[in-house]
């Protein structure tokens, strides 16, 4: 196996609203492996989001990462990225320099009043102290690299000028002007149509190759999933309900959530003329999670009795794959014995 | 350059289309000076016969009907940069604005800077620390500041001054130094007294302003492009520097126009009060006297500045984004 770059346990993080402290993560496990790419998929206000943001403390006030650790493996000495100070260099280092990040809404995420090569020059001498003329050149150079055509001319665009997959592949281009050990990529496609949204995951899986480095990519899409994966995490209301390779997601999903989300995939030819199966019900409001495991007022397998009561247990499978469920409970017992 | 030349123009139209509203309004109510002198002259017990009236009248300019009068005073200004003639003073308009324009525009100016320092940094402050005790004192403030008109604070300030001091804080010097040439003492002496009337007017303009800073600030802080700086490793204090301050400065630019004559509008009361060598008293007295070409020249004045200073926010809001610079070649 290869080694891990960045371990996420026991990550609590919650935002305090009116009606009380809402838990949007509530005791995620994730780890990721140095050069490979990790999906995080989930419906909309699983948590997958607000886990991408906690690795690097961007949660905003009023949220607040509770307790857990990030390790980052990626340096010289592993360290807990929650317990460094604000002002710390390595969390300093951290952003941008050793994890890269981009968003859902590219235009949105650059300054609308400076050029996106402004911007980019401004990483680039932040993290390699490089003088304004070399920035220039390598922010041209990069904005190549990412596919920009005519760079040297666009260096200068606002992203107002630009489309969404132009500003998309100037923030990639921002997010790897260190060359980063791994990009965190928070739905980078979303907001993009599905011809740019080809395109700019060809990008980053081009990119991916050439610097070796590691990829969360946080999704809803499961076509997606299929594309980029090696490995896949499932999300539901805060918790990482199971995690397994990409082949053995598709081929044998486990948790009732991962088999009823792939069913609700429509295929072409196959669901002509009939309804697309659906997940009953909605996530419920964090605020009153259900007792027992928090899919079971929805699951199609739920065990009264067992799972309204009862915290389902972590299920390690053989290869290492695991799923929060009790179908298995027996099944991890053999494996122990 | 067309940019420039478009604008100019526009500043033009606007100012004629002011002259002509102010001069026709300032007409309106019945009568005019020779009313208002007759009735003066018929306090002292003195009649004046029909043919004095008339006589008056066309002596002052005021035979005719209100456009013929109008076309008078704009021509006049227009062709021989004369602004008439004021009835109450007879002085030429010009004598009697220009002795007064240097104190009100230094006033103004100075208040608008020292209003624009003390709520950029308490508006910052604010909205970075948002629910700190010190956002809530500044908010507390700023909403009795917006609150208070302008007089009462006056009012309060000269009873204090008189329970205290025993003395009216009134005028822009002390009667030792008023007719003296410039020197140190003068200026000592000047910014001594300077403070009451920049409290009084000003405190209106921190209080909004601060308003208008702290609530766009605090919608720019949440931004996406806030978030994926920081992930980018900029540090703080350039972030805020850099990114959300610089967008929340375009409203706080905008408001150059309209700052100016909310702080002449401001004087015109204060400054009756505090008895200050500014235009404020002076166009009350025209209004009130029905001198007419004094009155309308003041708000021609006014608007002018008022013009120019949105002008002036107009060039600055286009230097500062380029949504604006370049929107019509996108």
């Amino acid at each position: 196996m290869s080694e891990p770059l960045l371990e996420i346990s026991g990550l609590h993080t919650s935002f305090d609203t009116y009606d009380g402290k809402v838990g949007a993560v509530d005791g995620v496990e994730l780890t990721v492996e140095a050069g490979k790419t990790l999906c995080v998929v989930g419906e909309s206000g699983c948590g997958k989001s607000v886990t991408a943001r906690s690795i690097l403390r961007l949660v905003e006030k009023p949220g607040s990462i509770d307790s857990g650790t990030v390790t980052w493996h990626g340096g010289e000495e592993p360290f807990d990225v929650l317990s460094l100070d604000d002002k710390d260099p390595r969390l300093q280092k951290l952003r941008g320099d050793d994890i890269g990040m981009i968003f859902q809404e590219p235009a949105a995420s650059l300054l609308p009043l400076r050029s996106i090569g402004a911007q980019l020059i401004e990483a680039l001498r932040i993290h390699t102290g490089m003088d304004k003329k070399a920035a220039r050149a390598r922010a041209v150079e990069l904005l190549g690299l990412v596919g920009i055509p005519d760079a040297e001319r666009r260096v200068d665009a606002y992203p107002f000028q630009l489309s969404g997959g132009m500003c998309q592949r100037a923030m990639i281009a921002i997010a790897l002007c260190a060359e980063p050990a791994l990009l965190i990529a928070d739905e980078p496609t979303t907001a993009l149509d599905v011809t740019t949204q080809a395109r700019i995951l060809d990008l980053i899986r081009d990119l991916q190759a050439r610097n070796h480095m590691a990829v969360m990519f946080i999704t809803h899409d499961l076509g997606v999933v299929a594309e980029m994966a090696d490995e896949v995490a499932v999300m539901y209301l805060g918790r990482v309900v199971e995690r397994a390779s990409v082949e053995e997601v598709f081929a044998d999903p486990k948790h009732p959530y991962t088999k009823a989300l792939l069913r609700s995939v429509p295929v072409l030819g196959r669901d002509r003329g009939r309804d697309l199966p659906t997940i009953p019900g909605t996530v419920p409001n964090p605020l009153h999670r259900p007792k027992g495991c928090s899919f079971h007022p929805r699951c199609t397998e739920a065990i009264a009795g067992r799972c309204d009561l009862d915290e389902p247990p972590e299920v390690v499978f053989d290869g290492g794959r695991t799923a929060q469920c009790v179908l298995y409970d027996d099944q991890s017992e053999g494996d122990r014995a | 350059m067309q940019f420039l030349g478009r604008r100019v123009f526009y500043m033009a139209a606007t100012l004629l289309a002011i002259s002509l509203v102010v001069f026709v309004i300032i007409s309106l109510p019945p009568g005019d000076f020779v009313t208002a002198l007759e009735a003066r002259y018929a306090v002292q017990g003195t009649r004046l016969t029909p043919d004095e009236v008339a006589q008056l009248r066309a002596r002052y300019g005021l035979d005719g009907n209100v456009f013929q009068q109008y076309w008078h005073w704009f021509s006049q200004i227009v062709l021989h940069g004369d602004l008439g003639m004021s009835f109450e003073h007879q002085k030429p308009v010009k004598e009697v604005i220009g002795a007064r324009l240097g104190a009100t525009l230094g006033i103004s100016l100075i208040t608008l800077v020292v209003t624009w320092v003390l709520a950029f940094a308490i508006g910052i402050y604010s909205a970075v620390k948002q629910r700190s005790i010190g956002d809530y004192a500044a908010t507390t403030v700023g909403f009795l500041g917006l609150a208070t008109p302008n007089f009462l604070i006056a009012l309060i300030f000269i009873y204090f001054s008189v329970s205290w001091f025993g003395s009216v804080p009134s005028g822009l010097c002390s009667p030792e130094w008023c007719d003296a040439s410039w020197n140190l003492g003068k200026l000592l002496d000047l910014l001594g007294h300077l403070w009451i009337p920049m409290i009084v007017i000003g405190t209106a303009g921190v209080a909004g302003l601060i308003r208008v800073i702290r609530n766009n600030l605090l919608d720019e802080l949440r931004r996406p492009y806030v978030t994926a700086a920081r992930a980018r490793g900029v540090p703080e204090g350039r972030l805020l520097r850099r990114y959300p301050l610089r967008v929340a400065l375009n409203p706080f630019v905008s408001t150059i126009g309209w700052v100016l004559p909310v702080l002449l509008v401001g004087d015109i009361v204060t400054g009756q009060i505090l008895g200050l060598p500014t235009l404020g008293p002076i166009l009350l007295g025209a209004l009130k006297s029905q001198d007419m070409y004094l009155a309308g020249s003041i708000i021609m004045v006014l608007s002018l500045v008022t013009v120019i200073g949105t002008l002036i926010s107009d060039f600055l809001l286009g230097w500062l984004d380029p949504r604006i610079r370049l929107g019509n070649q996108r």
